[in-house]
């Protein structure tokens, strides 16, 4: 390793590790409440806005993440709409995140019990109602799983925006390698970098996973006497 | 507007005309007609697939019917009257009327992530603006009925199945119905759980309840039901007296079904 190397490229590396962190912050904040707000309007099944809803989901699921960033970064410009490199990115990450998070949004909400719905509804509680205090609650531990694999990958996924010209983790690495040939040492420094934002996610997954469990064991005491009866 | 059809039992707490109900190709419900004083028994029996189920979630129009009436305590279901005649009910006319309908379902349907006290008092309160005070008092009081006074703050999966189902009936009778709809309520116990959920049940018929089940519980029927419903392909096959049904069915296609319940009972 060359540490005189190090030194002098660690500041643009703890740039470029803002950047991403920002670009990632901004783009899962951005797209969870889009695929959330998706998955729901999906679930609704009312033709006019589930409709156009799944169009563009399977739109963006379907397009090269890439091609969509190069698009709101060189094409809009056509159009007039000309977008800093990191608005370019944040806009084309949050369109495909969100496109990729409804659908992980929607198998949970999918999966909760037909019979739930029928029965809430036989009691006369409104659509809204049911959705919010009896299919959501159900659904979060079966979202939590898909979601953060997800926020992994769009974590990762930011990587991307090093081709629009965003000097995130990736950009800055590349560049510091094109100019002093250190391949090894720049790569493994920003995968090292990668693996604590990625694996934070990770651990709050198992910290999230573990406390739904927790609420939803059932307390000892009662199954004993539940068991006695 | 279609107007409704003449009603030949104006009285009838539950009154089904010509009722109608296909699922793509196939017809669930092909011309019912079926009347249910206040305080009767029915009991609504037949293959699977014959439309029974059909025809309860027709009448609290969980799944509203391609054409005919349902018609409930004088209301016509999924209309209002106005002053110019009937027009189609909105969505929420429909969900204050569906809640006069009680309706237990075969696999119970509790909300696992509520206690047995929160299931019974969601939508009392939700739906009639019950304050949270009287809706647990009448929650108590129909746990009690039900002899599952103390298990308020259990949760449904630390409940045996006919606990679970008689909360499940204490859920819908805390909406005072007016009516209460069972569907196959039995059918998914162990065999020695059954006893408790239809002796609920029959206490819920001495009290004077309007209730339509559809059971294979043939001893239940013919002890409590007043009258026996048999249905095939749609529509209604056979009816009256159980004990007259059971024991000299008319028809053939009533006697063939009895006949495989019983070889499957012996």
């Amino acid at each position: 390793m060359n540490f005189a190397l190090l030194a002098e490229y660690g500041p643009a590396l703890g740039q470029g590790l803002l950047n991403t962190i920002f670009l990632s912050v901004v783009t899962l904040a951005i797209a969870t409440p889009i695929g959330a707000a998706i998955a729901l309007i999906r679930e609704t099944r009312i033709p006019w806005i589930a409709i156009p809803a799944a169009i563009y989901v399977n739109i963006f699921r379907l397009l090269p993440a890439l091609l969509v960033l190069f698009f709101s970064f060189y094409a809009l410009p056509q159009f007039g709409l000309r977008l800093s490199p990191m608005t370019a990115a944040v806009l084309g990450l949050s369109i495909v995140g969100a496109a990729y998070m409804s659908e992980d949004i929607r198998g949970g909400l999918a999966a909760v019990d037909q019979g739930q719905y029928r029965a809430a509804k036989a009691l006369g509680l409104s659509y809204p109602h049911i959705i919010r205090r009896i299919i959501i609650p159900q659904a979060i531990p079966l979202i939590i799983p898909p979601y953060v694999t997800r926020a992994i990958i769009m974590v990762k996924a930011t990587s991307l925006a090093s081709l629009v010209a965003v000097g995130d983790l990736t950009g800055e690495a590349v560049r510091a390698t094109s100019i002093t040939y250190e391949p090894f040492m720049f790569l493994i420094m920003a995968g090292a970098l990668y693996l604590l934002l990625s694996g934070a996610l990770a651990l709050f997954q198992m910290w999230a996973e573990e406390r739904v469990a927790r609420a939803r064991r059932p307390r000892t005491s009662l199954t004993v006497k539940a068991a006695q009866v | 507007m279609k107007m409704p059809a003449p009603r030949t039992s104006p009285q009838a707490m539950v009154e089904v005309v010509n009722l109608h109900k296909t699922y793509g190709p196939l017809t669930a419900l092909d011309g019912v007609d079926l009347a249910v004083e206040a305080g009767q028994v029915i009991a609504i029996v037949g293959a699977s697939g014959s439309g029974k189920s059909t025809l309860l979630r027709c009448i609290n129009f969980l799944d509203p019917p391609d054409s005919g009436d349902v018609w409930v305590d004088g209301h016509r279901m999924g209309f209002i009257e106005g002053g110019s005649g009937m027009r189609r009910a909105s969505d929420r006319e429909i969900r204050r009327h569906r809640a006069d309908i009680g309706m237990v379902f075969q696999h119970f349907n509790l909300f696992p992530h509520f206690t047995v006290l929160q299931n019974i008092i969601e939508a009392p309160m939700a739906v009639r603006g019950f304050s949270r005070a009287d809706a647990v008092a009448t929650a108590r009081e129909l746990l009690a009925s039900v002899g599952l006074a103390g298990k308020e703050e259990a949760f449904p999966t630390e409940l045996s199945g006919g606990q679970q189902q008689r909360v499940a009936i204490a859920r819908a009778l805390a909406m005072k119905p007016r009516v209460m709809l069972f569907d196959e309520p039995t059918s998914a116990l162990d065999p020695e759980l059954v006893d408790e959920v239809l002796r609920t049940m029959r206490n819920l018929a001495e009290k004077g309840m309007t209730m339509l089940v559809v059971t294979h519980e043939m001893s239940f029927a013919e002890d409590v039901a007043d009258t026996l419903v048999y249905f095939d392909k749609g529509k209604i096959v056979e009816a009256g007296k159980p004990s007259d049904v059971l024991r000299n069915p008319s028809q053939p296609r009533t006697q063939a079904f009895l006949q495989r319940l019983l070889r499957r009972t012996l």
